[in-house]
């Protein structure tokens, strides 16, 4: 714990008349500086960072202070209520909760008008594509048909007609390849262990 | 300083605010935006009090006529509430139900199915029935914006193009009625585009499924068609109605303020309707070969109708039925009521000799005929008092003692006769009726006619009848029906039930549904069917069949000469030509069926008409399937 002492003010200081809460204030942005530079500026307090209590460094100015006069700092005015830091500590969180809950809202309502576009897009995108299917496979059908109804085999001599049926004669029929040589017989029954089989099963 | 004017009106004249404060600030502003002027002394300040007049005029007394003006000026505010006030409660409490239903109407969309019905493919999914969008067009003239005269020959100037009609039709449709005009159905994707190019007010392009068949009437005999109604008629759209009809929940979906679907509101089974479409057995390729070739030899032979089937012997699957005259099922409406029948299933006929085959079998397997035994062929016989010769009697004469397979060689009706006598008449007709003839196959395509055969008793009473029977006259059966039984000879013996769908299937080509079907009896030992089999091979290698021979493979037929019954009662001049043929002869996969009826000439035969056809099928049916050759 560190422990804070305070340089006793000049005495024209001492004689202000500024609020106790402004003049706290006061002293502990000074303290704070002081602490932080590890400098003894008059008039204000300092703050040790060690446990050992920090011996005033020589003062500079003509009227040093002594060490009777740097009184410790009762604990009990510089700690807050432990009602204000828990609403200090439950307004921060509830700030924190709010600015989480606030960017999911943001977040949650800009995904919905996201997602309902993008849903929006896939539907018509999926009804158009099913219209493609239908046409694509009409279209094919179609196609193949008009292929068919071409004379063929019934009217071959039409001009009009490149296609004709296949004749039976002009069937290329191959013959199957000899068979592979077979793979070396198995042993024969006889040769291979029987095991024998118990009495007992 | 400037002020000082304001205070001395403040202070001094006792004149309502309302009146005078206007002009007071008028003044104000004007001196403000003066720059800032010098004091003066006192007297010339004095002076500066010249504007006192200006505001003197302010401070007139309120006269009549203000008062009438302010007061109309309340009035007319106080108007325009109570008329805002009026026009807001009857917008939002007395109109509001039937504006919120209209809105709601605005934003709600029926979701139209792309597809009414599943779609149909052939055995090698080839699609040969699918639903397309097409649109009607009506024509509300009382909303054009311009109903004059000129400007409706104008529009229908402009539709007549893309409508492919008259604009002169159009215009007076146009002119018959003030709304609900049809002006064209049918419509292509592409025309219903250009008409929603025009941006007229007054044009409503309506969205419907419409079938279409792209094989147009090759397949119509398999197919049928589907009426406005969405009903199916003939064919598998009629059998399988149910399973063609896509299930489908009336369904809305929300559009949002910039027209797109909304989220959240569009059913399920929308999104996830299944693929599944119907399989024929039916090759298209092979049953357009089939209809060129019969349609050719239709005409040449000027005949008024022909049919070919081809049939899977083991499985009953028919590969081709093909129909002539046919009729287009994308324009049934113009088709002629006559051809909207399939008269393969429903015109009953005399098979004559095609039934011959069966005969022997029946003999065979009934152990009165052994495949080696030798029957007296006279040539002409009297049964009864019913004279009945043989085809060929006047040019062959007898033909004394020939075997089991010159009897179906010569197609030798005498021989025929001789051979069923040896069947007591009783077992004949016990016989006749086990192989289903009084019945019908039980194919899956609508209104097959039952086969009509003679009564038990005056079958077994009359000599004649059996006589008859054995040459394939005195009986009536569907061209269906004489396929399903050559399919018992072919396949060994087993009756099976010809069929022409496969199932349903999924878009991956997996089976998903498959009708249920009776398990093949069987009517025919597969010794007797070997038999059959052997002399039909004889039939097309020695016999009357030689014209459907295809070189380096077996192939077993036999042709059908038969005269076809008149409406007076006896036998008209008229004729029946068939051939039946199967292959490869000794293991047949196929039976083809071919059909002429009515050929005109003195050459009109199964050998002459029907036979060439029947090779032409099986020519590309060895090429489709593969067929090997075989040695001979």
């Amino acid at each position: 714990m560190p422990v804070i002492h305070r340089a006793v003010a000049p005495p024209a200081a001492r004689q202000t008349s500024l609020p106790r809460a402004r003049q706290s204030s006061r002293q502990r942005g000074s303290a704070s500086l002081a602490g932080s530079t590890n400098l003894q500026v008059r008039g204000a307090v300092a703050l040790a960072p060690h446990p050992e209590p920090i011996q005033p460094p020589a003062p500079r100015t003509p009227k040093p202070a002594t060490a009777a006069s740097v009184t410790p700092l009762s604990k009990r005015r510089l700690t807050q209520p432990t009602g204000l830091r828990l609403l200090i500590a439950a307004q921060r969180a509830s700030l924190l909760g709010a600015s989480v809950v606030t960017a999911a809202a943001l977040a949650l309502y800009g995904w919905t008008v996201y997602t309902q576009q993008q849903w929006s897009k896939q539907y018509s995108q999926f009804r158009s594509l099913q219209r493609y299917e239908q046409q694509l496979v009409t279209a094919t059908g179609a196609l193949e048909a008009q292929i068919l109804q071409q004379p063929g085999a019934a009217d071959s001599s039409e001009s009009s007609s490149q296609l004709q049926v296949v004749s039976p004669d002009a069937i290329v029929e191959l013959a199957p390849a000899p068979l592979q040589p077979s793979l070396p017989p198995p042993p024969p029954l006889s040769q291979t262990q029987v095991v024998p089989r118990p009495i007992g099963y | 300083m400037h002020r000082a004017p304001y205070r001395r009106r403040a202070a001094g004249r006792q004149q309502p605010r309302a009146a005078v404060r206007p002009a007071v600030r008028r003044l104000a502003q004007q001196r403000l935006r003066q720059p800032p002027q010098p004091a003066l002394p006192p007297r010339q300040r004095s002076s500066a009090f010249t504007l006192r007049p200006t505001l003197r005029r302010v401070k007139r007394p309120i006269t009549r006529c203000h008062r009438g003006r302010l007061v109309c000026t309340w009035l007319l505010l106080v108007l325009a509430i109570a008329g805002l006030g009026t026009r807001l409660f009857h917008l939002q409490i007395i109109q509001a139900n039937m504006l919120q239903q209209r809105a709601e109407g605005q934003r709600r969309v029926p979701v139209t199915p792309l597809s009414a019905r599943r779609p149909v493919v052939d055995r090698h999914d080839r699609v040969v029935a699918i639903d397309r969008q097409v649109y009607t067009l009506y024509a509300h003239p009382r909303l054009f914006p311009d109903s004059s005269s000129e400007a409706l020959d104008d529009i229908a100037g402009k539709l007549a193009p893309i409508l492919e009609q008259e604009a002169s039709a159009i215009r007076s449709l146009l002119g018959s009625a003030e709304t609900g005009v049809k002006l064209a159905e049918g419509l292509s994707r592409d025309a219903a585009s250009q008409i929603r190019e025009f941006y007229l007010d007054g044009l409503d392009l309506a969205q419907q499924p419409e079938r279409f068949y792209p094989h147009a009437g090759a397949l119509v005999s398999v197919l049928g068609y589907v009426n406005d109604d969405g009903e199916g008629h003939a064919g598998v759209e009629q059998t399988y109605q149910d399973r063609l009809v896509q299930p489908f929940e009336a369904a809305e979906i929300m559009l949002g303020g910039n027209g797109a679907a909304v989220s959240g509101a569009v059913p399920m089974a929308l999104l996830q309707r299944d693929d599944l479409q119907l399989r024929l057995t039916v090759d298209s390729r092979l049953q357009h070969v089939a209809s060129q070739a019969l349609q050719a030899q239709v005409e040449t032979f000027s005949a008024t109708k022909g049919a070919v089937l081809v049939m899977d012997a083991h499985s009953g699957a028919l590969r081709v039925m093909a129909t002539t005259p046919t009729y287009d099922p994308n324009q049934f409406y113009a088709a002629d009521p006559e051809q909207l029948k399939n008269w393969v299933l429903t015109d009953l006929y005399e098979p004559g000799s095609t039934f011959k085959p069966i005969n022997v079998a029946i003999a065979l397997e009934a152990g009165y005929l052994q495949p080696g035994d030798q029957v007296h062929d006279e040539g002409h016989i009297v049964i009864g008092e019913w004279p009945i010769e043989n085809s060929d009697y006047d040019v062959a004469g007898s033909r004394g003692d020939i075997s089991v397979s010159e009897v179906m060689q010569y197609s030798s009706n005498v021989g025929m006769v001789r051979i069923m006598q040896r069947l007591p008449r009783e077992e004949y007709y016990q016989w006749l009726e086990k192989l289903g003839l009084p019945e019908s196959t039980g194919v899956d395509l609508p209104l097959e006619a039952t086969s009509i055969l003679k009564s038990r008793e005056q079958f077994t009473s009359s000599t004649v009848e059996a006589a008859t029977t054995a040459f394939g006259q005195g009986f009536s059966l569907s061209p269906m029906h004489l396929m399903q039984l050559h399919g018992a000879i072919a396949n060994g013996g087993n009756l099976v039930t010809p069929h022409v769908a496969e199932g349903l299937v999924d878009s991956r080509g997996i089976p998903q549904w498959q009708p249920q079907r009776p398990a093949p009896r069987r009517i025919f030992s597969a010794k007797t069917s070997q038999a059959v089999l052997a002399m039909m091979e004889d039939v097309v290698t020695l016999g009357t069949g030689k014209s459907a021979q295809i070189p380096g493979h077996r192939i077993g037929g036999k042709t059908g000469t038969a005269q076809k019954a008149s409406a007076t009662g006896g036998y008209s001049d008229s004729r029946v030509t068939s051939f039946i043929s199967m292959l490869p002869a000794d293991n047949p996969r196929y039976v083809v069926l071919v059909l002429v009826d009515e050929p005109q000439g003195s050459e009109a035969y199964g050998s002459t008409v029907a036979a060439p056809v029947a090779k032409q099928v099986m020519e590309a049916l060895i090429v489709m399937e593969g067929l090997p050759r075989q040695p001979q």
